[in-house]
């Protein structure tokens, strides 16, 4: 499979002041992030609020301008286009957002919201009416939903609609930002499926963004794990679930309920005072030192780098080596 | 143990323009001392309602047209005003989906645990009462509750303001705590906490929990005892061993099969067909008729009843009629 996309060293620091006097603060949304996409695959970035998942998505497009850092798609930078040939790249990349109740306008009928994206890129009107049909049949909508608006439809329907908007310019690669934590899981299953035969018949790469561990691992071939702007571990999804490296990783994975009541995990969870357990370290070393039941004094201020510890597994953590972290779970467990 | 609360044939409709919603559609259970009983079902199946007419807290332009609801043997639905005020939030508490809604924004957030006692406990020194929120501040894992008890809901994140309500909730030591999504809002790592904290309480205090969520993760860890709703009915009751060892009805059975495992691969989710229905009018066939791989034609002639099978497992479907 080759390289379809490549981030290098991206950031995206917000610039906040508390009150006319307060000191100036540096929320590192996305801070230092590297990873490369492969073309047909699906990679997993997962991440619990306000660890920068959604901010990382919307810099792929520029959509959000990063403060620095590099993109390519296909060896083309970017973040260095003017916007005429970020109009054209965009073409390839498509975006599909969390709340189908806000991302479509309501003032619009469903036939104009799928031709929109057409109309931006100059395909004949002749041309752009088949289209739509062609799309609406490819989501699974009946053709005669072209006329009605989205107050009319359900949320599983209306994220069908936004899925046939991102497919409309046939992209490579669709952002999927959380695109189905609005919707009940028996309509959420529905979606993931078309997704991934979408995937199948299009060769489509994805970039799944979500916070649900169960869906991640239903949909992605690679994992990456995010804490406060961070990835803290990388790699292919049997590694990153059943063989985690990092401690943040780990305690996501021991959170998630399992639909199986002989396996209850949350009765044995170890007490930790919320307060440190919302801390975050800012003397330059680990980010979740203060949470981590593993650290040591190096881990307060030793700078943690992403490393490659087995092949094509990741992980930013000086504690982890080969086998070290899962031991210690399993002591603890 | 013995049965604390028992919710017979319950029926709350809302009166619309369209119709009359029968969002509780006749629906019975009960509720043991001690026990953990999980209401589950997708949005609009009837789940909240069912909560908030315990309560008698159903909004406009619901009514409860039907039913009684015993707590220790009174029916909370024949009691005047008077009556139930002193059930809620005394003998009854509720935890509700979204923290950032439930607190007030403009009082100092232990001034709202007082007041949930001062009301109940007029006559208790407001001096104790104070004491009393710092000692249930630090139960619930919020730090320097001496501190933080004069701050505003705005300076306490998701998770403190969901530990504040939990907080508020237990202050009168009630029997029984509703717990409506108390986690929906909330990170995975937060939850568990929650989660934790809610099991640790319960054993503490001997409470009993209804638990009402879509996640069926959730139910598997907590609930001794579960209902699975859909459109304003129960379609299945059971023990919680035996409904995820032995699922009976097959939107049940749909819903197990449609969840992303954490714990394991799976190639393709089964996916429920079609849309949640809304129910106007009432059942006059079965509702998962057009979502059902299993139907036959009597599944859209006449409703099919909530059939006992076995030992503490009941199930609505002609599959097992």
């Amino acid at each position: 499979m080759s390289e379809l996309l490549r981030v290098v060293n991206l950031k995206k620091y917000f610039y906040t002041k508390t009150g006319f006097f307060g000191k100036k603060e540096v929320i590192k949304a996305v801070d230092n992030v590297s990873f490369i996409v492969k073309e047909g695959e699906t990679l997993g970035i997962v991440g619990e609020s306000g660890s920068g998942k959604t901010t990382l998505g919307k810099c792929l497009l520029r959509l959000v301008e990063p403060t620095s850092g590099e993109i390519y798609f296909r060896d083309v930078n970017i973040l260095k286009l003017d916007r005429k040939e970020l109009k054209k790249i965009r073409r390839n990349m498509q975006i599909i957002f969390q709340n189908p109740y806000s991302s479509l306008d309501p003032r619009m009928k469903i036939g104009k919201i799928i031709e929109e994206p057409l109309k931006i890129h100059g395909v004949s009107v002749s041309e752009r009416s088949k289209r739509v049909y062609e799309l609406l049949d490819l989501v699974g909508l009946p053709r005669s939903f072209t006329r009605r608006y989205p107050h009319m439809l359900s949320g599983g329907q209306r994220q069908r609609v936004a899925i046939a908007r991102a497919l409309a310019l046939n992209p490579k690669i669709i952002i999927a930002d959380e695109p189905t934590s609005a919707l009940d899981v028996s309509i959420q299953a529905q979606i993931l499926n078309l997704l991934k035969e979408l995937q199948r018949i299009y060769g489509l790469t994805y970039i799944y963004i979500s916070h649900d561990m169960g869906t991640i691992r239903y949909m992605s071939s690679r994992i990456a794990v995010m804490y406060y702007g961070k990835i803290v571990e990388l790699g292919n999804k049997k590694e990153v679930f059943d063989s985690p490296f990092h401690p943040y990783t780990i305690e996501l994975l021991q959170s998630v309920p399992v639909p199986n009541p002989r396996k209850r995990k949350m009765k044995n969870l170890k007490d930790i005072s919320y307060e440190k357990f919302v801390a975050v370290n800012n003397d330059g070393g680990c980010i979740y030192y203060l949470r981590c039941p593993f650290a040591n004094s190096r881990c307060k201020d030793m700078k943690v780098e992403l490393r490659e510890l087995e092949k094509g597994h990741f992980v930013a953590c000086l504690r982890a080596k080969g086998n070290y972290t899962r031991q210690i779970k399993l002591s603890t467990e | 143990m013995g049965t604390l609360l028992e919710v017979r044939n319950l029926k709350t409709y809302f009166h619309t323009r369209k119709g009359i919603i029968h969002a509780v559609d006749d629906v019975s259970f009960t509720i043991k001392e001690g026990e953990v009983f999980g209401l589950v079902g997708e949005s609009g199946c009837g789940k909240s309602m069912t909560a908030l007419s315990i309560l008698r807290l159903v909004p406009f332009p619901g009514k409860i047209v039907g039913g009684e609801i015993l707590f220790r043997g009174k029916d909370l639905l024949k009691m005047d005003e008077e009556e139930i005020r002193k059930i809620r939030g005394r003998k009854i508490s509720m935890i509700f989906q979204d923290p950032n809604t439930s607190l007030n924004p403009v009082f100092k957030v232990g001034d709202q645990v007082d007041e949930i006692q001062y009301i109940h406990f007029p006559q208790k020194a407001l001096k104790e009462i104070k004491e009393n929120t710092i000692r249930l501040f630090e139960k619930v894992g919020i730090a320097k509750a001496r501190i933080r008890r004069d701050e505003y809901p705005h300076e306490f994140s998701g998770g403190m303001k969901q530990r504040t309500m939990v907080s508020m909730s237990i202050a009168n030591i009630p029997d029984l705590l509703i717990a409506d999504e108390p986690t929906t809002a909330l990170d995975v790592t937060v939850q568990a906490r929650l989660i934790r904290l809610l099991l640790k309480l319960k054993e503490e205090y001997n409470l009993s929990i209804l638990l009402i969520t879509h996640n069926l993760g959730l139910v598997a860890e907590t609930c001794d005892r579960v209902a699975v709703m859909y459109s304003g009915k129960i379609i299945e009751e059971s023990d919680v061993y035996e409904l995820f060892d032995n699922p009976l009805h097959p939107y049940t059975k749909g819903l197990l099969n449609c969840i992303p495992r954490v714990d394991r691969d799976i190639d393709y989710l089964q996916a429920i067909k079609g849309y949640v229905p809304e129910n106007y009018g009432g059942w006059n066939k079965c509702m998962f008729f057009d979502r059902c791989d299993f139907a036959f034609d009597r599944c859209k002639l006449s409703v099919p009843n909530l059939k006992r099978i076995r030992k503490d497992h009941k199930v609505r479907c002609f599959i097992y009629e």
